[in-house]
């Protein structure tokens, strides 16, 4: 085996002009650690005649005599025991500092009960994550979302969750039939057994899409007691402001959770409502010129990463004018 | 102590290499010669370890940078690749338990983090660009040691079989690290062409390489609807 592997073999293997038996000969020849001493010379021998670039080098070194001086472990034998310098403490006031630390702390705790309660997942703009709860239930957040969990009892007694912004459910059933509680601050809850389903609970109002199962939405109509509607998979919920819900059948509902796969999935929709989308999900306001190019509308499933890929996307399908001021954007009609 | 029995087993263990491995083509000057470095370089760790880290840093940056850029296609990833592999050697005092010599312990060490680094870059199922760095797990790697020169040859075949245009956007993007905007003012092209082609450059190069050495990586997190 010695007389075929030899440095022109493995040249012709770093080159890839070796068959897969004669590389399988290669490995077998570097599992004794002197061929693979003398692979690795080869190699470098190899790479310093074919280079791919020459990398600068100057600053490179710099950083690192830098880093090397920066004295983080020192010349230490690894064998030192590392002695990590304690604070000595004195004994006499440890009254008063008990004091002190219980009132901070019922202070404190007084202050944040509410983070203490509950777990709290937030998304900033632009970002979505997965949330999985103890109950195995998954909540998919979109950007600019909160997510209130109680972090004691969850799952028990009851479950119950509160939203602000948008969330793609998908709830675990459980063998007791227990119910799973979405409260949003919209006055409107969603109550489920099992199933998956996008909430959209926002300033603007409250959006139920059911996907799967079978989900209530409980809400307040202004003035008259608590209403309730049931969703079939398919269904839309859309309830106002002022109170007036409207459901209606819609053939994809799960377009409603394409947000979570960086899709942005439009039906008829005008660039009035993209600006509300912009700023709730990215932060970014959009203003447009004038009422014609607000009533554009645009249709189409589009991937993007960002609020500026998006953004150019839809600027170039409606072929609309993208300025950028300080703090916002201008849409308007092209020049001709 | 300990260390300098480890330096003799390593002088001893090159002496003993028989020439019959070597000569085929390997002119025999070359081994002393190479032996030599390493032996001067050891002797400074002995007396000063933060000088013969930078002699070897010296020594091997770039072309180690090379090698590491045949498998990340990209200069800035190589670059932070060996960087950071350097700063390691000197932080967790790896020079003073390598068995091998410092050659062979750099070499595989870079290509191991090249090939976690794809690793990871497609685990995630983003584009190469997005990637970001995290820190190498050192456990993961190919059974073989010809495997590393078959992935960045994959890699290279990859690049090789983009459209002329494309690969040489990509390249620009991806290699040099231009912006979006320096491509497409040096190419006469708008901003979104470029973009384009780098997103289907990436997901071309993606699937090319996926099929054979990510296969069982790629989530099937999303297979719901």
């Amino acid at each position: 085996m010695n007389q075929l592997v030899n440095k022109q073999l493995i040249f012709d293997s770093f080159a890839g002009k070796t068959t897969s038996l004669q590389r399988k000969l290669i490995d077998e020849w570097c599992e004794d650690p002197r061929h693979e001493e003398l692979f690795y010379e080869w190699l470098e021998e190899w790479e310093q005649s074919h280079l791919q670039y020459v990398a600068e080098e100057q600053n490179a070194l710099k950083n690192y005599t830098n880093f090397l001086t920066s004295d983080r472990p020192a010349d230490v034998q690894a064998s030192d025991a590392i002695s990590i310098p304690f604070p000595k403490s004195t004994t006499r006031h440890w009254l008063l500092w008990a004091v002190a630390a219980s009132i901070t702390i019922l202070v404190g705790s007084f202050i944040f009960r509410q983070q203490l309660l509950n777990q709290t997942y937030e998304t900033a703009y632009g970002q979505t994550r997965v949330v999985q709860l103890e109950d195995g239930s998954q909540v998919t957040l979109n950007a600019n979302t909160t997510l209130r969990v109680p972090r004691f009892g969850f799952g028990r007694e009851t479950r119950q969750v509160w939203l602000d912004g948008e969330a793609l459910f998908s709830v675990t059933h459980m063998a007791n039939n227990q119910r799973f509680v979405v409260k949003t601050d919209n006055g409107a809850d969603v109550v489920v057994l099992g199933t998956e389903f996008t909430l959209y609970a926002r300033a603007r109002g409250t959006q139920v899409v059911l996907q799967r199962g079978k989900v209530e939405l409980h809400y307040h109509q202004a003035g008259q007691s608590e209403r309730q509607i049931t969703l079939k998979p398919g269904d839309l919920v859309n309830l106002k402001k002022n109170g007036v819900a409207r459901l209606k059948p819609i053939p994809q509902p799960a377009n409603y959770a394409a947000w979570r796969d960086h899709r942005y999935v439009f039906e008829e929709t005008s660039l009035r409502e993209i600006t509300y989308m912009f700023q709730e999900n990215f932060g970014i306001s959009l203003e447009i010129s004038d009422p014609e190019t607000a009533a554009l509308t645009l249709s189409g499933a589009y991937p993007a990463q960002s609020a500026d890929e998006l953004l150019s996307i839809i600027a170039e399908a409606l072929n609309v004018q993208v300025t950028r001021q300080s703090d916002k954007v201008l849409l308007a009609p092209q020049p001709i | 102590m300990q260390l300098i029995s480890t330096w003799q087993t390593y002088d001893a263990v090159i002496d003993s290499v028989p020439l019959s491995t070597m000569d085929a083509s390997a002119p025999d000057e070359l081994e002393p010669l190479a032996t030599d470095k390493e032996l001067f370089i050891r002797r400074t760790f002995k007396t000063d370890v933060r000088l013969g880290c930078e002699l070897l840093f010296r020594q091997h940056y770039v072309f180690l940078c090379s090698h590491a850029v045949r498998f990340v296609g990209s200069k800035a990833v190589a670059e932070d690749l060996v960087a950071d592999m350097f700063c390691q050697f000197y932080e967790q005092q790896i020079f003073s338990t390598i068995t091998t010599s410092y050659r062979a312990y750099l070499y595989k060490t870079i290509r191991n983090r090249a090939y976690n680094y794809i690793r990871q870059t497609f685990q995630r199922d983003v584009s190469l660009d997005e990637a970001q760095y995290q820190a190498t797990k050192e456990h993961q790697q190919p059974d073989a040691i010809t495997q590393y020169d078959e992935l960045y040859q994959d890699v290279e075949k990859a690049i090789e079989s983009l459209p002329v245009q494309r690969r040489r956007i990509y390249l620009m993007y991806r290699f040099e690290g231009k912006k979006y905007g320096e491509i497409a003012g040096e190419l006469g092209l708008s901003v979104r062409t470029i973009e384009v082609h780098i997103r289907l450059a990436s997901h071309s190069l993606r699937e090319l390489l996926k099929d054979r050495w990510f296969l069982l990586s790629i989530g099937i997190l999303f297979d719901f609807f």
